[in-house]
């Protein structure tokens, strides 16, 4: 769930600027996981996801005092910043990312429903669209983790893109044709690559 | 056992529409390691720690600079004089040398108690409000009066620390 109520941030916000760890400890959890899947979902790589995630919170930090919730969303606005950061560690951002390895052990989760076919077949088609989600190209990749996995709005997509919201729309479809015919190719081997 | 994909458009979709739903159920199971929240708490914590005043500074430095600046001429005037006029035995007899009974409470965040030996001690008075506001002790019986306190001005000019003066510090 991204959380993108502006009247739940700002009085949290507003103790931030005032010194309140504990006000920035809950601000960190409610989006930490946005900021992080989002960047590693785009990149691939845990390390930089990890390290986007810390910049961003840290360019928090130093605008706090300026930040104005009803602008647009801290969810969106620490994604934005984040994305800038993927952008910077990857030298190569068009080439293919390795299908984030952290999901995998996520997936045994997936097998201990009651109904294991079913459970399996859910798998399966995960695997699948994480793998075929990687070798996707950035720019389509990024708007249907956001608008697809994430929940962002169009508005809110575009804002984190540095595009307009109808380009949004038009990526989105344009990359869930593109990820459909992925999956019908078969899929190279998976290999790691450097962050 | 081995699942066939029967490739039509509703199966395709189907397929796309669960691997899609089951990543989102995954992505909301991901978060950053904790070192990340670790790093961040310690660098929010050190950017906190002596770089903005506390209220209580900020307060007196408001309402008692003036007070203070003028005060602290007048005291380095007297002194001045007093040690060019009279014996030197007599020449250290000044209230704001002597130690109150009270300790100084410091007025930044995290630093060590000030003493008199850090700066200029300087005879004021605060209203009993502003100090019960900040946190510091009051005489019931000296609500709503003026207090006499004494600050400690720092060698920057700054005040590091105020403490109520003892009665009998007027009398010196």
């Amino acid at each position: 769930m991204v959380w993108k109520s502006k009247a739940d941030d700002g009085a949290l916000i507003a103790k931030v600027a005032h010194g309140d760890a504990k006000a920035f400890t809950i601000l960190y959890r409610r989006h930490q996981r946005a900021v992080y899947a989002f960047t590693l979902m785009l990149s691939g790589s845990e390390q930089i996801a990890a390290d986007a995630t810390q910049e961003a919170f840290i360019e928090f930090l130093k605008v706090t005092r300026r930040f104005d919730p009803e602008q647009g969303s801290l969810a969106a606005w620490l994604c934005g910043v984040a994305r800038n950061c993927v952008h910077r560690h990857r030298r190569d951002f068009d080439a293919p990312i390795a299908a984030a390895s952290q999901l995998e052990a996520l997936e045994s989760v997936a097998h201990e429903s009651v109904e294991p076919l079913a459970s399996l077949e859910r798998a399966r088609a995960t695997e699948a669209v994480r793998r075929a989600l990687a070798r996707l190209e950035p720019a389509y990749r990024e708007v249907l983790i956001l608008c697809t996995l994430q929940d962002f709005s169009y508005a809110q997509a575009a804002a984190i893109c540095g595009i307009d919201a109808d380009l949004v729309r038009s990526r989105l479809s344009r990359g869930k044709r593109r990820l459909a015919e992925l999956l019908k190719e078969p899929s190279p081997p998976q290999a790691r690559r450097a962050a | 056992m081995k699942i066939e994909k029967n490739p039509t458009p509703d199966r395709d979709a189907a397929w796309l529409d669960a691997g899609l739903e089951g990543l989102r159920r995954q992505l909301l199971r991901l978060g950053a390691p904790v070192s990340v929240e670790r790093s961040l708490l310690a660098q929010f914590r050190a950017s906190q720690m002596g770089s903005r005043p506390s209220p209580v500074r900020l307060l007196l430095q408001q309402f008692l600079l003036p007070a203070v600046a003028l005060g602290g001429a007048v005291v380095i005037s007297l002194s001045f004089l007093l040690k060019v006029s009279t014996p030197a035995d007599l020449g250290t007899q000044t209230a704001w040398t002597a130690p109150s009974m009270s300790p100084f409470y410091a007025l930044a965040r995290g630093e060590a108690q000030p003493t008199d030996a850090d700066g200029i001690v300087v005879p004021t008075e605060v209203s009993s409000q502003t100090l019960q506001d900040f946190g510091l002790p009051v005489d019931p019986s000296q609500v709503g009066q003026p207090v006499k306190a004494e600050v400690l001005v720092g060698t920057g000019g700054e005040i590091i620390g105020v403490r109520l003066s003892d009665e009998r510090d007027e009398n010196r």
